[in-house]
């Protein structure tokens, strides 16, 4: 057959399916069972988004005793911070050191230099971001930039004329966030090269995350940092390579894991708090005070200093675990929230503990940043997280029933699980770490804050307003992701600059993941779903592992093939909308249609339930796959109500007015909505036109 | 003069059955506007919900299910503008109403103030004989609500554009309330002018009611701070108060509409008081 007589047969039968399905369903009898999986391409022809394959076996993380991760790079720095008005600047120097993890030579070395996406208005990320993010807009005196000034062999061998700024992402020669090294000698498999260098980071005034306001500095994206080297079959390579991508406003971090050891030097009123432990302090020659941090097995480094802090530091003991020194830097004025602070550490600290698996670090510092540098809050580093009242409480002190604040904490320390120890890659599968992040909050929150919660409306400084819903239950509204709007555009699988624009990415990064995954756990589960998480973060921590190799740990764990629903919740635009067309009666037969439809172009499984009036209920299980489908059952005792979904509606079904059908519409409901709309109005309408 | 007369007396002129009249029509045509819009939208949400069980859901309160449902799928938006408009154009059915129906409202006051001062006319036929002037009035008075409230409220929102600090968000919204309330205050003179004199000009009302307002500066602003003060705290109550009732039932929902009903008719009447403050002090400094 060609082509066309395929489509005009497909078209035939999809419009007869609904007839021959309820033509073939013999009354009083239930459906027969038809379980998933099975090709749902033959409902719908268009190609899947693609996705890199699984990592080859060879590149699960490698376990060496002792050590955390494969310790593939390792610096070791000092570093300068001049806070002085007009220059607020780091010079660093560092020694680096790279291990080739390839079975081949490679002739250079890639690097991200960050810093430089704040340089002018012609980077990529300002490009991206038309100068805007999280409502920061950068101002003219704002620009900063790193300047690699030496890069050496240990030998001596200056490879600074040889440095130039690629971009391999979208060619934009403006762009300076990565550079290439080629180097006179390729580094032979399994040996590693060793490079000083030094260079200067004039810190931007923050306004993505990075940077200074005032005497706040947050500095993140500040050293001249390895991509990674991806051998074939890592990350489901079919060739080996650099993976170094230019900063993109929706996306900052893939990196190896290695070790850090860092001097930072401040001045001596200003307060630090870094990546890692700290090893001890001594006044530096040239004033100030030097510090002495210490990491292994992170993928990054980022430190605050400030002169405003006030500290709190908390041990929080686990049993099995060693212990963790939590340490809160919040800005004077808030330091009514250093225990709140501290709290929400060390409440998500055990969550995670109990949950996921063990926080293996020493440390975690959670900082506040000031209210003009809100822009560096909520954010992510490895052991190093930010919240921020000025974010969250919009500059007042948070109410005790506003957990705002701990949901931001909550949130970023999520991360140090997927984006700090998982480390998929952010730049080309984003949904990996900002969306398991965001599914962890909706397991973890109803744990942890489970009584009523408020949300506030601020103005003056006052908390002036109350809203009448619970903040934790704001998630719900995440299925505004599964609406047509958002899944008609694409799939949620896409490079972080790929999706249409800042909502673009937000939407598909965050809420989107979410709602499939609970939807995955509707499917599977609470139990099997909680045992795919903790399975996933054991075997892929500190291993970069791809969309794929998630799916397949949820296959594996879950005994059954589940790449159907990957691929229509993540690599397609298919909607999901089940519900209940009508419940008809027959009474000359004296049985009852209950009709179900399915709506939308997604397939999922369904097990309906059915409640009489005497309570007894029955399950109508229905593979999904026709477009409708009778279930005939006996009229009496009558039927009450009939839920689509018994376990939970999945958040990916896009319409849940018709998940449920019950005998009769409920009036008081509606009666209430209507005259509170009716007593708004009168309220409304004296308040504004009451002076007539 | 002793601003504490003035607002007693306004509060006994408002309390009498000539008044109490007055407030039965007010309420009433604002009651009924509300009704139409309360029906409608029930019978609209109904049909969104009909044999769902997010109906129920709607209990206890705005389910963000239904709310997703809502607003998302298409044609909602049209069905919502739709009730928007609805509730847009009873507003200005009310404002309407409420010009036509001061003439009467005034007359009631001056003739509780003025006991004794002869037969009282009919509610509707005063209401009928000043609807002309008053509207004018209001027209007076919406214009200097737009300029003077319209110049404050731009460097009010500008002012917290630029960040300007929080002494400045609230001096600035506190001016801004004042101004209207002095406006709605110089108002209600000129509407007790055209029905005390019988003088048909509005703007010969609203000078006479400048005038009387700027000899008397401190007790007419005394008088407008009390009107505010007291509107705002009776609103407050009237919404706090409805939110406190558990409205999960049918009769809660019932429970909730005859107290939120019974806050309506509390601040509107605390407005005739406000007007008749107004009418005790104009008479007093008379």
């Amino acid at each position: 057959m060609n082509t066309r007589t395929i489509l005009i047969a497909m078209l035939v039968a999809a419009c007869c399916a609904p007839i021959l399905t309820r033509g073939a369903q013999p009354p009083g009898t239930t459906a027969t069972v038809v379980r998933l999986p099975a090709p749902v391409e033959a409902l719908d022809p268009r190609p899947l988004a693609p996705i890199a394959a699984s990592s080859d076996p060879a590149f699960r993380p490698k376990r060496t005793p002792g050590e955390l991760s494969d310790r593939v790079v390792s610096y070791t720095m000092q570093a300068t911070l001049d806070p002085s008005p007009g220059v607020k600047s780091v010079t660093g120097k560092q020694r680096l050191t790279w291990r080739n993890p390839s079975d081949a030579p490679v002739g250079e070395l890639q690097f991200h230099l960050y810093l430089n996406a704040f340089r002018d208005r012609e980077s990529t990320f300002m490009r991206e971001s038309g100068g805007k993010l999280r409502g920061d807009i950068m101002p003219e005196d704002g620009w900063g930039n790193i300047e690699v000034t030496s890069m050496a062999t240990a030998a001596g061998e200056d490879l600074l004329p040889r440095l130039e700024f690629i971009q391999p992402d979208d060619g934009n020669v403006e762009d300076r966030t990565v550079a290439r090294v080629p180097l006179t000698t390729p580094v032979a498999p399994g040996q590693t090269i060793e490079l000083d260098m030094s260079f200067v980071s004039k810190l931007p005034k923050i306004f993505a995350r990075t940077g200074h306001a005032g005497n706040f500095f947050f500095v993140g994206q500040w050293y001249p940092k390895l991509g990674v080297y991806e051998p074939k079959g890592m990350r489901g390579r079919t060739d080996s390579g650099w993976n170094c991508h230019q900063f993109h406003a929706n996306s900052e971090f893939y990196a190896d894991f290695g070790v850090y050891d860092v001097e930072l030097t401040v001045p001596e009123n200003f307060t630090v708090g870094a990546t890692g432990a700290l090893l001890g302090g001594r006044p530096s020659p040239d004033g100030g005070v030097t510090y002495h941090y210490r990491q292994a097995d992170v993928h990054d480094f980022a430190w605050t200093a400030d002169d405003n802090f006030v500290t709190g530091e908390r041990t929080v003991s686990i049993e099995g675990a060693s212990d963790v020194k939590v340490t809160a830097l919040v800005q004077a004025e808030h330091a009514a929230t250093l225990e709140r602070h501290l709290d929400a550490s060390e409440k998500s600290l055990r969550w995670f503990h109990a949950n996921i698996g063990p926080y293996p670090y020493e440390t975690l510092t959670c900082v506040d940043p000031q209210e003009d540098g809100d822009g560096a809050g909520g954010m992510e580093y490895p052991t190093l997280i930010t919240a921020g009242i000025a974010t969250t409480s919009e500059g007042t002190l948070p109410e005790v029933d506003d957990p705002l604040l701990e949901i931001v904490i909550f949130h970023e320390f999520a991360h140090q699980y997927w984006y700090g120890m998982v480390a998929s890659n952010e730049f080309e599968e984003p949904w990996m770490d900002e969306g398991i992040t965001s599914y962890s909050e909706d397991l973890g929150l109803p744990d942890l804050w489970p009584a009523k919660r408020s949300a506030y409306v601020a103005y003056g400084g006052v908390n002036v307003l109350c809203l009448p819903f619970e903040n934790p239950a704001l998630a719900e509204f995440s299925r505004f992701a599964a609406q047509r709007s958002v899944v008609r555009r694409g799939p949620l699988i896409n490079q972080s600059w790929g999706y249409k624009g800042a909502y673009g990415y937000g939407v598909n990064a965050y809420p989107r993941p979410a709602i499939a995954l609970q939807s995955l756990r509707i499917l599977v589960g609470d139990e099997t779903m909680r045992r795919i998480l903790r399975t996933y973060f054991d075997r892929w921590k500190f291993g970069h592992p791809t969309s794929q190799d998630f799916f397949d740990v949820a296959s594996e764990v879950s005994g059954r093939d589940l790449q159907w629903y990957f691929d229509q919740a993540f690599r397609s635009d298919r909607l999901l909308d089940y519900g209940v067309q009508s419940v008809e009666t027959r009474e000359q037969q004296d049985t009852v249609d209950v009709i179900l439809e399915r709506v939308g172009d997604a397939v999922f499984p369904i097990d309906a339930r059915v409640t009489r009036a005497d309570g007894s209920m029955e399950t109508l299980s229905w593979d999904g796959r026709s477009a409708q489908r009778v279930f005939t059952i006996a009229r009496l005792p009558a039927v009450q109500r009939v839920d689509v979904y018994p376990n939970g509606s999945p958040r990916l079904d896009a319409f849940a007015t018709n998940d449920t059908w019950t005998e009769r519409t409920d009036r008081a409901g509606p009666a209430r909505l209507a005259t509170d709309c009716g007593l708004l109005f009168e309220h409304l309408t004296l308040l504004l036109l009451g002076a007539f | 003069m002793n601003p504490l007369l003035a607002i007693a007396r306004g509060i006994r002129a408002a309390s009498s059955s000539g008044s109490l009249v007055a407030l039965g029509w007010i309420y009433g045509v604002l009651a009924a506007l509300a009704a139409i819009l309360t029906i409608v939208v029930y019978t609209v949400v109904s049909l969104g919900v009909a044999r769902s069980g997010v109906a129920g859901q709607l209990r206890s309160g705005l389910p963000t299910d239904w709310l997703i449902d809502t607003f998302t799928q298409p044609g909602a938006g049209s069905k919502f503008i739709a009730i928007l408009m609805l509730a847009v154009a009873l507003a200005v059915v009310y404002a309407a109403a409420s010009v036509a129906l001061s003439g009467g409202v005034v007359a009631r006051l001056l003739g509780s103030l003025e006991a004794g001062s002869g037969e009282r006319e009919p509610f509707l036929a005063a209401c009928g004989r000043f609807a002309g002037p008053m509207l004018r009035v209001a027209l007076i008075e919406v214009v200097f609500l737009v300029v003077v409230g319209g110049v404050l409220a731009i460097v009010w929102v500008a002012g917290l554009a630029g960040d300007a600090g929080n002494a400045f968000a609230w001096i600035s919204l506190g001016v801004l309330v004042i101004a209207i309330a002095v406006i709605t205050g110089v108002s209600d003179v000129a509407r007790v002018h055209v029905v005390a004199t019988g003088d048909r000009s509005a703007v010969a009302a609203w000078r006479d009611a400048l005038a009387h307002a700027a000899r008397r500066a401190p007790v007419f602003i005394v008088v407008v701070v009390f009107n505010l003060v007291v509107a705002a705290a009776v609103a407050w109550i009237a919404v706090t108060l409805h939110g406190t009732i558990q409205r999960e039932t049918g009769t809660g929902v019932l429970i909730g509409l005859a107290v939120g009903q019974v806050g309506v008719l509390g601040r509107i009447w605390v407005r005739i008081v406000a007007l008749s403050t107004q009418a005790s002090l104009r008479r007093l400094a008379a």
